[in-house]
């Protein structure tokens, strides 16, 4: 059985006190009205402005190089600052996405036009990404899809149509995942690539789908002869499967895969240590208890991934656990406090409350669900 | 991981691979002494491992030691290692010479020694160990004490995988003559504590990587409809919570291990007993599922592990006991908010990325 230690990292004292600066940036904003504090904010709590302001306090694309607009910072110091932004609840979803994976992605295979076109708009919190995957008929066998690009001349002629693609309707641009050849029964993960799509270029339409609460996050992308030039193809042609699954580790072992549902626990703890309540915060500790293991397994996914290691397995594990925990904060506190879940309550752990219950089942579909989750880590330990 | 540490791992793991069948386990429930395995263990040094070599140690640290007994956990080896590594350092840290011989520790702040006739009651290991010792009061004043076991009468007792857990009865031995220090209640606890705690934990967490093994082992082997029960997806699906527990158990481990060895650690060790108490349950409860009936016969070695995960997660406190006082600490304590808390960063100072 291969062994599941992970790395233990230490924080330096410098780290620690670059935490306290970003944290208490963050409380200034708050305090000044920039922002409320929100569970799950990273997918839903959208603000233009902030990211803004986060770009220009060289918060976002860290630990990119400087000629890129990056701070050439530590995988570690950006791993500081995403948890800050998420523990404190700040409106990040704008940029989230271009930030932790469209960035990386374009570092690691794009061409030098497109890194000095797209990166330093990123990091300046100008510039959103969305992520296109899914299709109707192409959730969790995401080798299905259908989405196709035909060579043309100068270019790539896309068709197709992807859904839940979060931020659709707010961001710049799509990487999209699409087939460039036929689908090889043999060889099912070949013949797809990563284009490119200007979410404003003729031939795309994008089409709200509400989520269970009314509001709108995610939506339908369809894409009608829509013309995407070469130099808008990421990494090789038919590599897109294997570039595609390399930013997964990123998107599945982040903090956000643990702290969506934070804001709710702390507040919690307020409530039960003013009340003096030992056995109620016990079990809330509990809780804590997950959450610090949990936090530990991450940081260490970091490290690994700042190392080059594959964290394929490992990465998978912490986003079914972590996500587990962001669910199992609600069920618990619901019990431990009374509160009357609204959404528009004036008393903050009763907003925190309903938005933590209301979009607790994207916690584990979103991602990779549950299910494909475990079979990557059964496949992985049963191999060995 | 030090070099030296891999070299510790590799011998003790080699060791016990070949000196603990589950024959060996079953006959020490039995109440059969494992004489052989222990003198193994003695000649290779691994029960003295954290002892400096001026008090007859083997050197290295507690690191070291914890690598040990996760390894002693996870091979179920019936001797009282975890006992005699943790005395060895109680005594070591007043100076004195470790003997090799089996000893066995109990905190037990309530009792107190008097007279020529009393009890220690459920002290490990108790009917194979020649030396106990005690922390507790003695004649009204808190003491670390060595009890030789010649003179006690065994009543024999065990915890619910078969450990011995005996009570001694000690008749005209004169607690004057004992070898004996006065210490002051709080930190001695606490001290003890930290110590066994984290042993233990490492220990279950050994455990849970052999369960771990064994399930991965039987998935793959079983056959069921014509094909390996493994390729049935509710059954990954146990397996990769198996798999999770475990990994998240070596993380609280790691980090409350690094934060002992700096010097550092306050909450961690609660956090890591919470987190480990817990999973003990979730890790056994799932493997007993997956292994279906054969798993819950004596015949096969799945209860030797489980088993001690049921025992040793009560012990020194259970999850529960441990989150109480971690509410109790964090209510007078009232100036961290949860997140402060979290990130309250005590270890540090040592270049990020350094690794176990």
């Amino acid at each position: 059985m291969k062994n599941l230690d992970l790395p233990v990292v230490k924080f330096t004292p410098e780290q620690n006190k670059f935490r306290m600066e970003v944290r208490n940036y963050l409380k200034s904003e708050r305090e000044s009205g920039a922002f409320e504090t929100t569970a799950d904010s990273w997918m839903t709590s959208y603000s233009p402005e902030f990211s803004k302001k986060l770009g220009s306090q060289g918060l976002i694309g860290m630990t990119w190089p400087k000629q890129y607009g990056g701070q050439e910072r530590s995988a570690i110091d950006r791993y500081i600052v995403t948890e800050e932004l998420l523990a404190i609840g700040a409106p990040v979803a704008a940029h989230w996405f271009a930030d932790r994976q469209s960035g990386p992605l374009f570092l690691k295979f794009g061409t030098d036009e497109q890194k000095d076109f797209f990166l330093p708009k990123i990091a300046k919190g100008e510039c959103f990404f969305s992520i296109g995957l899914s299709e109707p008929n192409s959730g969790s066998d995401l080798a299905s899809i259908q989405t196709r690009a035909e060579k043309v001349e100068g270019g790539w002629l896309v068709n197709g149509m992807k859904i839940w693609t979060s931020g659709a309707h707010h961001s710049h641009y799509m990487i999209t995942l699409c087939r460039t050849s036929p689908k090889d029964e043999k060889n099912r993960h070949a013949g797809m690539s990563q284009l490119v799509i200007d979410l404003s270029a003729d031939g795309v339409t994008v089409q709200p789908i509400q989520f269970l609460t009314g509001e709108h996050h995610f939506n339908e992308v369809f894409m009608d002869n829509v013309f995407v030039p070469d130099n808008r193809l990421i990494g090789e042609v038919g590599n897109g499967w294997k570039q595609g699954m390399a930013e997964l580790a990123y998107e599945r072992s982040g903090p956000e895969r643990i702290l969506s549902t934070f804001p709710l626990l702390q507040e919690a703890v307020e409530h039960l240590k003013e009340q003096n309540d030992v056995s109620a915060l016990a079990q809330a500790l509990q809780l804590v208890a997950r959450m610090w293991s949990l936090r530990n397994m991450s940081i260490g996914v970091a490290q690994m991934l700042e190392e080059g290691e594959d964290v394929s397995l490992t990465a998978s594990l912490v986003k079914d656990l972590g996500t587990k925990f962001e669910q199992a904060v609600a069920e618990t506190v619901r019990l431990l406090i009374d509160t009357t879940p609204s959404v528009t309550s004036e008393k903050l752990i009763d907003r925190l409350m309903a938005e933590s219950v209301l979009h607790g089942p994207g916690f584990t579909l979103r991602g990779g669900t549950t299910e494909i989750l475990r079979g990557i880590v059964a496949k992985g330990v049963l191999a060995q | 991981m030090s070099e030296m540490q891999e070299f510790i791992v590799d011998t003790t793991n080699k060791i016990l691979k070949k000196h603990v069948a589950k024959e060996l386990i079953d006959a020490s429930e039995q109440g059969e002494w494992s004489g052989n395995l222990w003198d193994v263990l003695v000649e290779s040094g691994l029960v003295s491992v954290g002892i400096d070599e001026d008090f007859g140690g083997t050197g290295g640290d507690s690191t070291d030691a914890f690598a040990i007994l996760r390894l002693a956990g996870k091979y179920a080896a019936p001797v009282p290692i975890f006992e005699t590594i943790i005395a060895g350092w109680l005594l070591a840290e007043q100076k004195v010479e470790t003997t090799y011989e089996p000893t066995s520790f109990i905190l037990d702040l309530d009792n107190d020694l008097t007279g020529d006739e009393f009890t220690l009651k459920q002290v490990p290991w108790g009917r194979h160990v020649t030396q106990v010792v005690y922390i507790g009061k003695i004649n009204n004043q808190y003491k670390l004490a060595v009890l030789p076991t010649e003179k006690a009468q065994v009543e024999n007792n065990q915890n619910i995988a078969g450990e011995p857990l005996d009570n001694l009865r000690f008749k005209g031995l004169n607690l004057e003559e004992l070898t004996q220090f006065e210490v002051e209640r709080d930190s001695i606890s606490e001290k003890v504590l930290n110590y066994a705690v984290l042993g233990k934990l490492a220990m279950m967490a050994g455990a849970m990587e052999q369960v771990l093994d064994l399930s991965v082992f039987y998935a793959n082997e079983r056959q069921q409809f014509g094909r390996s029960i493994g390729r049935f997806q509710a059954v990954q699906h146990h397996l990769a919570a198996l798999a999770s527990e475990t990994a998240v158990v070596l993380a609280a481990l790691n980090y409350a291990i690094v934060a002992f060895e700096e010097g550092s650690m306050k909450e961690e060790l609660s956090l890591a007993k919470m987190k480990i108490s817990e999973a003990a349950g979730t890790v056994a409860g799932i493997s007993h599922q997956l292994h279906g009936a054969i798993g819950m016969t004596h015949e096969h070695q799945l209860h030797q592990v489980t088993r001690r995960l049921w025992a040793w997660r009560e012990d020194f406190g259970n999850e529960a006991h441990w989150a109480k006082k971690l509410a109790k600490a964090y209510i007078e304590d009232n100036e961290l908010s949860l997140w402060d808390f979290i990130t309250n960063e005590k270890r540090g100072n040592v270049h990020a990325g350094s690794t176990i």
